[in-house]
């Protein structure tokens, strides 16, 4: 018995050191594993259809984007007690993106430094719209699924306005 | 040495492996739970460490919060304390207001792009009061998302991560 605790005890510390030498020794690359279940919210995958029939809602994509994408990219992650779903597209000739997410639950957009404005969209809904100096935001809401637009057309470009964003909300059909 | 005793010593080793490897990635504690007696005020701290392919950081934030009766629950400020990025560059994304009890949920984007490594400790007003019910489900939360990386540089070779740090808060 006494044989079997100090071997078992030396095992244990063996199995440790092991996996602290290499994960020193490999400086401590490519983590998640485990630690998913943890803290790690969504991964981007190029799987859109099979992230998009994950959820129990709709999620409509849209028909115009604003610049040439190169692959779409998906995730999904918990909100609350629902779930959010993101499509990301890039542009393909800058650091251009254009996050569309999507989720069942009721949101809203708040800001403590930049102004927020409204702008209708083509089918009368009301959308908010703010710009943090690095990304242009529009929420929105329809048929039953609430919306975000997190756009740059990169850095030091121009940014987007409301009525941009509004153009690729009313193309989500 | 007969087999029950190597195959008890493999056991440890392989366990023991699984374990520590999982801790030495690990992101801390989701969510960090805080409770306040009714009419009191507190703090919630969520500090999360992430080492990954993309990025090594570290971030801390903190919810000043007061449960200003015993089904309500007043949210004031947040702070985002960027520790150290010691590699990469993550980004903030959108921080979350959960009101569960109410499926209501707000989403402040002001830091939404920008990079840890350009901010030191930012202090945001929030000023929204959630419901509060004494079951998990019914409970407020925040959630501060952060990105491996700019969405501009996402892509089927380096898929962006999001990495959450979140708080959940009760009235005791």
């Amino acid at each position: 018995m006494k044989k079997a605790v100090l071997g078992l005890s030396l095992s244990v510390l063996l199995g440790s050191a092991t996996a602290v030498g290499i994960n020193f020794a490999t400086g401590n690359q490519d983590v998640v594993n485990a630690s998913s279940e943890v803290s790690l919210a969504s991964v981007t995958t190029e799987h859109v259809d099979e992230t998009l029939a994950q959820v129990s809602f709709k999620m409509k994509k849209p028909k115009k984007l604003p610049f040439q994408e190169t692959e779409t990219l998906s995730s999904q992650k918990n909100l609350g007690n629902g779930k959010l779903v993101q499509l990301n597209y890039r542009d393909k000739n800058s650091k251009g993106f254009v996050v569309l997410d999507a989720t069942d639950m009721q949101r809203n957009l708040a800001s403590e430094k930049y102004p927020i404005t409204t702008v209708v969209l083509a089918n009368g809904t009301t959308a908010s719209f703010t710009d943090n100096g690095v990304v242009q935001v529009l929420f929105w809401a329809q048929d039953g699924v609430s919306y975000s637009i997190k756009a740059t057309r990169g850095e030091g470009k121009k940014a987007f306005n409301a009525a941009e964003l509004a153009d690729i909300a009313n193309s989500v059909e | 040495m007969n087999k029950k005793f190597s195959a008890l010593l493999v056991c440890g080793f392989v366990l023991s492996y699984a374990v520590t490897t999982t801790g030495v990635h690990a992101a801390t504690s989701y969510p960090v739970n805080c409770g306040t007696a009714a009419n009191t005020s507190s703090t919630c701290n969520n500090s999360i460490s992430v080492n990954e392919s993309e990025t090594y950081f570290t971030h801390t934030l903190s919810d000043y919060f007061r449960a200003t009766d015993a089904y309500h629950i007043y949210f004031s400020t947040t702070t985002f304390d960027p520790g150290t990025v010691y590699r990469g560059s993550p980004v903030f994304e959108d921080y979350y207001v959960n009101d569960n009890y109410n499926s209501r949920y707000t989403t402040f984007s002001d830091y939404y792009g920008k990079y840890l490594s350009d901010y030191g400790s930012i202090t945001m007003g929030v000023g929204i009061t959630t419901g509060y019910g004494p079951n998990a489900y019914q409970s407020p939360t925040t959630n501060l998302y952060i990105q491996n990386q700019s969405s501009s540089n996402c892509s089927v070779l380096h898929p962006c991560r999001e990495y959450i740090s979140a708080n959940q808060f009760k009235v005791n």
